[in-house]
C-alpha cells in the first residue's frame, strides 16, 4: 500500500541492502538505475524499516492508503441496519 | 515436468532445522548451540534471518513484560488464570513456569548484546503496573544481535526461503521443502528435528499484523491438533481521519485507547467495561458494538485522557520510538485532535498448535514455538495468546517457548535413533509438484482475491468479535466460498506463489475459527457470543481441532488437574 519508494539518487550508495530489510518482500533492484523500487507495493506494511536502516538515508515511504483492501468493519446486515436507522432519524428530523 | 526440464534443487541435512527467524526461532537456535554446541542447526526464513531482518519484533513497539523481583509469580499466575483472561483454561503447570522463569530469560538477553531500555544506576527501566508484572522497553532491532550471536555459535542460516511443506515418513517429520523466494530453487532440507518458528495467522488485515499462518496449515497437514482456536479473535481500534480513511494499528493512535471510549461525554467503556484493563478484549469491541447499533454513534476517542492515565506504564527504546512517530507522521496523526472517530480493527493473532510442556506437537520431530503456538499451548487460557490481555508479553512468549522448544530439540536428538534412511525420490517430487503448481495454469484467479474474500469474513466485528450462530454461519459461508475458489489460483511470479501458499493457509484458520466458535456454545474471555452470554461451568474444557481425512474433527478434552 505505497505508491512508490522514492531513492535520493545523490544518497544512495548502491549497497543493496534494502533488499533485505523488508519482510514482506517488497522491495526489488532496478538493475537500470541500479537503485530499489516498490516490486509488490501492496504488501508493504508501513514499517519504515527500509528508511530508518538504509546506510545512505536514501529512501522515503511515499504511502498511498487507497490501495490497500480494507474489508468492512461490520457484516453487511448490521451496516445496512444502521443506514436504516440513520435515514429515519433523518426523515423524522425532517418533519 | 521432464527431467532435463527440471528446476534447480538444493539439499541440505541438519540435526535442528527452524523454520522462522524471529525472536522465538533465534532463542531456541540459541539455546540449542548453548546446550550442544556439536548441534547442527539450520535457520530458514522467507525474509533475511541471517542478518536480524526477520520477524516481527522490529516492526512492533519493543515492550517486554515480565515478572520483576519485586512482583509475585504466583499472583501473575493467579491474575492470567482469572476471569479477566484465561477463564481457567490455562496449563497451570505451564503457567507457573512461565512466570517464574520470565525474570532470567529477560536478563539472559544481556549475554547475547541486546539493549534494554536502563536507568543511570544500570537497573532496568521499566513501568510498574498496578497489576503482577512491569514491562520494559526493548530494542526492535534486537533480532540484529541474536542473529550475529547465533553465527558465531555455528548456526547457519538460509534467507528468502519459503517453505511450503513438511517431509512426514511414518509418522515421524524428517525435514520440510520450500522453494528460494528470489530465484524459484527448489529447497530440501532434511531433518533430524523440525521446529515450527514462523509466526501466528493474522490474515493480513491490520498493517504489521501481517503473520499469514503458513505455520498452522504446515502443522495441520502433518496431523497435529490445535487447542482453543475460538479464543484466537483479537483485535485494536482503528482511526477516521479527517477525509474519512481508516488507519490502523501504530498508523491509528488508538490501539491502546480501549479504555477510553466516548460517546459525546459518556465513556462507555466504563459503562460496558468498568475498572482498569491492562489492554483490549471483546468487551471493548462489545461496547462498541452495542452503542453504534443502537444508533448512538459516532464512538470516539479521548486520547488525552488516555495518556494522561497510562503514559507512566511504558517506557519504549528509542529505536521504537523513532519509527512509531516516523510510522505516526505518515499517517498523519492528529497530535492537535483529542479527540477523534473510531472503529473496531481486526488483529486475530491465531497461534493454535498444540504442543507440550516441551514445546512438543503430536507429531514426533516436530516443535512449535514463538507466535505459532501461543494459545495451542494453553500456558495463557481463554485468550489469543500472544500478547493477549498483557502487553509485551509476546516477546516474552518467544522467549520462552524457544528456550523450552530449544532444550527439548537437544533432548530429543541424543534420544533418537537416526536411520540416516532418505526421503523417497517420489515424495520429493509429490511434494515439489505440490508446492509449485500453482504455476502450470494457462488462465486462474490471484490468491489476493481469495485472500480479500476470506478477510470479508474475518474482519466484521459482528462476525469474529462478537458472535452469534447466525452470523457465524454466514461467516463461514464466505470461508467456505473462498475454499472453493482454491483450486483455481495461478500463480504469476514467486512471489505469488509464496500468496497461494498464505490464501490456503488463511482459509483454513478461518475455518477452524467458526467451526470451533460454533461449537463452543458459552462465552468465556476472547470468546463472546451473544447468543450465550453467559460462562457456562459445564464448558471448562479445551476445544481440539485435527485433520481427519478431508474432515475438520472438532473433540473437547477435560482439563486435568495438575
Amino acid at each position: 500500500m505505497i505508491r512508490e519508494l522514492n531513492v535520493d539518487q545523490q544518497k544512495c550508495i548502491h549497497c543493496r541492502q534494502c533488499l533485505d530489510f523488508c519482510y514482506t518482500n517488497v522491495i526489488g533492484w532496478d538493475e537500470t538505475k541500479e537503485q530499489p523500487f516498490a516490486q509488490y507495493p501492496l504488501d508493504c506494511q508501513l514499517c519504515c524499516v527500509c528508511e530508518d536502516a538504509c546506510p545512505a538515508h536514501a529512501i522515503t515511504v511515499i504511502p498511498d492508503w487507497s490501495r490497500k483492501y480494507y474489508p468492512d468493519y461490520l457484516s453487511a446486515k448490521s451496516a445496512a441496519a444502521i443506514r436504516e436507522m440513520a435515514a429515519e432519524k433523518e426523515r423524522r428530523a425532517g418533519k | 515436468m521432464s527431467a532435463e526440464n527440471k528446476r534447480p534443487r538444493k539439499s541440505q541435512c541438519s540435526h535442528v532445522l527452524i523454520i522462522g527467524g524471529g525472536i522465538s526461532g533465534l532463542t531456541a537456535a540459541l539455546t540449542i548451540k548453548e546446550t550442544d554446541p556439536a548441534a547442527d542447526v539450520l535457520l530458514v526464513d522467507k525474509a533475511c534471518a541471517s542478518k536480524g531482518w526477520a520477524g516481527k519484533a522490529a516492526r512492533t513497539a519493543g515492550l517486554l513484560s515480565f515478572v520483576s523481583q519485586e512482583k509475585d509469580p504466583e499472583e501473575f499466575a493467579r491474575y492470567c488464570a482469572g476471569a479477566d483472561i484465561g477463564c481457567g483454561l490455562n496449563d497451570m503447570a505451564l503457567l507457573r513456569d512461565f512466570a517464574y522463569n520470565s525474570r532470567r530469560l529477560v536478563e539472559h538477553l544481556a549475554d547475547w548484546d541486546v539493549d534494554i531500555e536502563r536507568n543511570e544506576d544500570g537497573s532496568m527501566a521499566v513501568g510498574v503496573w498496578p497489576l503482577p508484572w512491569v514491562t520494559a522497553g526493548v530494542d526492535p532491532d534486537m533480532c540484529r544481535k541474536m542473529s550475529s550471536r547465533a553465527k558465531k555459535y555455528g548456526v547457519l542460516f538460509e534467507d528468502h526461503v519459503v517453505i511450503s511443506e513438511l517431509i512426514v515418513l511414518e509418522g515421524r517429520v524428517r525435514g520440510a521443502v520450500g522453494f528460494h523466494l528470489l530465484d524459484g530453487t527448489y529447497q530440501i532440507y532434511l531433518a533430524d528435528v523440525v521446529i515450527l518458528a514462523c509466526g501466528s495467522q493474522n490474515f493480513d488485515i491490520t498493517p504489521s499484523w501481517c503473520s499469514t499462518g503458513v505455520s498452522q496449515k504446515l502443522a495441520y497437514d502433518a496431523g497435529c491438533r490445535f487447542r482453543n482456536v475460538e479464543f484466537c479473535g483479537m483485535g485494536d481500534f482503528g482511526r477516521f481521519g479527517q477525509d474519512g480513511q481508516r488507519y490502523y494499528g501504530q498508523h491509528s493512535g488508538a490501539h491502546t485507547a480501549h479504555d477510553c471510549l466516548y460517546v459525546g461525554e459518556e465513556n462507555i467503556s466504563q459503562k460496558w467495561r468498568p475498572g482498569f484493563h491492562s489492554s483490549m478484549d471483546p468487551m471493548a469491541a462489545y461496547a462498541w458494538y452495542r452503542e453504534t447499533m443502537a444508533g448512538n454513534g459516532p464512538v470516539e476517542v479521548h486520547y488525552q485522557k488516555f495518556r494522561d492515565e497510562s503514559g507512566a506504564l511504558f517506557h519504549f527504546h528509542p529505536n521504537a520510538m523513532r519509527r512509531m512517530h516516523r510510522v505516526e507522521s505518515l499517517a498523519e496523526y492528529p497530535y492537535e485532535h483529542e479527540q477523534y472517530e473510531v472503529f473496531p480493527g481486526f488483529i486475530s493473532e491465531m497461534s493454535a498448535i498444540r504442543v507440550g510442556h516441551g514445546m512438543e506437537t503430536d507429531i514426533p520431530g516436530l516443535l512449535a514455538i514463538g507466535d505459532t503456538s501461543g494459545a495451542g499451548s494453553a500456558r495463557a487460557g481463554a485468550v489469543p495468546a500472544p500478547p493477549a490481555k498483557i502487553h509485551g508479553t509476546g516477546i516474552l512468549n518467544a522467549l520462552y517457548s524457544g528456550d523450552k522448544g530449544g532444550s527439548t530439540a537437544v533432548l530429543l536428538l541424543h534420544g533418537i535413533k537416526r536411520t540416516g534412511e532418505q526421503p523417497p525420490a517420489e515424495l520429493l517430487d509429490r511434494l515439489e509438484e505440490s508446492t509449485y503448481h500453482y504455476f502450470d495454469r494457462e488462465e486462474g484467479i490471484s490468491p489476493r482475491d481469495v485472500i480479500c474474500r476470506v478477510q470479508d469474513a474475518m474482519a466484521p466485528c459482528d462476525y469474529s468479535f462478537v458472535k452469534t450462530k447466525e452470523r457465524m454461519e454466514e461467516a463461514l459461508g464466505i470461508i467456505l466460498e473462498a475454499k472453493e475458489m482454491l483450486p483455481r489460483m495461478k500463480a504469476e511470479n514467486l512471489h505469488e506463489l509464496s500468496k497461494c501458499l498464505d490464501a490456503q493457509a488463511m482459509v483454513l484458520c478461518g475455518e477452524m475459527f467458526y467451526r470451533a466458535s460454533l461449537a463452543r456454545t458459552e462465552s468465556r474471555s476472547f470468546h463472546l457470543r451473544e447468543d450465550y452470554p453467559e460462562m457456562d461451568a459445564s464448558w471448562k474444557k479445551w476445544l481440539n481441532i485435527r485433520k481427519n481425512g478431508e474432515e475438520m474433527e472438532i473433540f473437547t478434552e477435560e482439563i486435568p488437574n495438575i
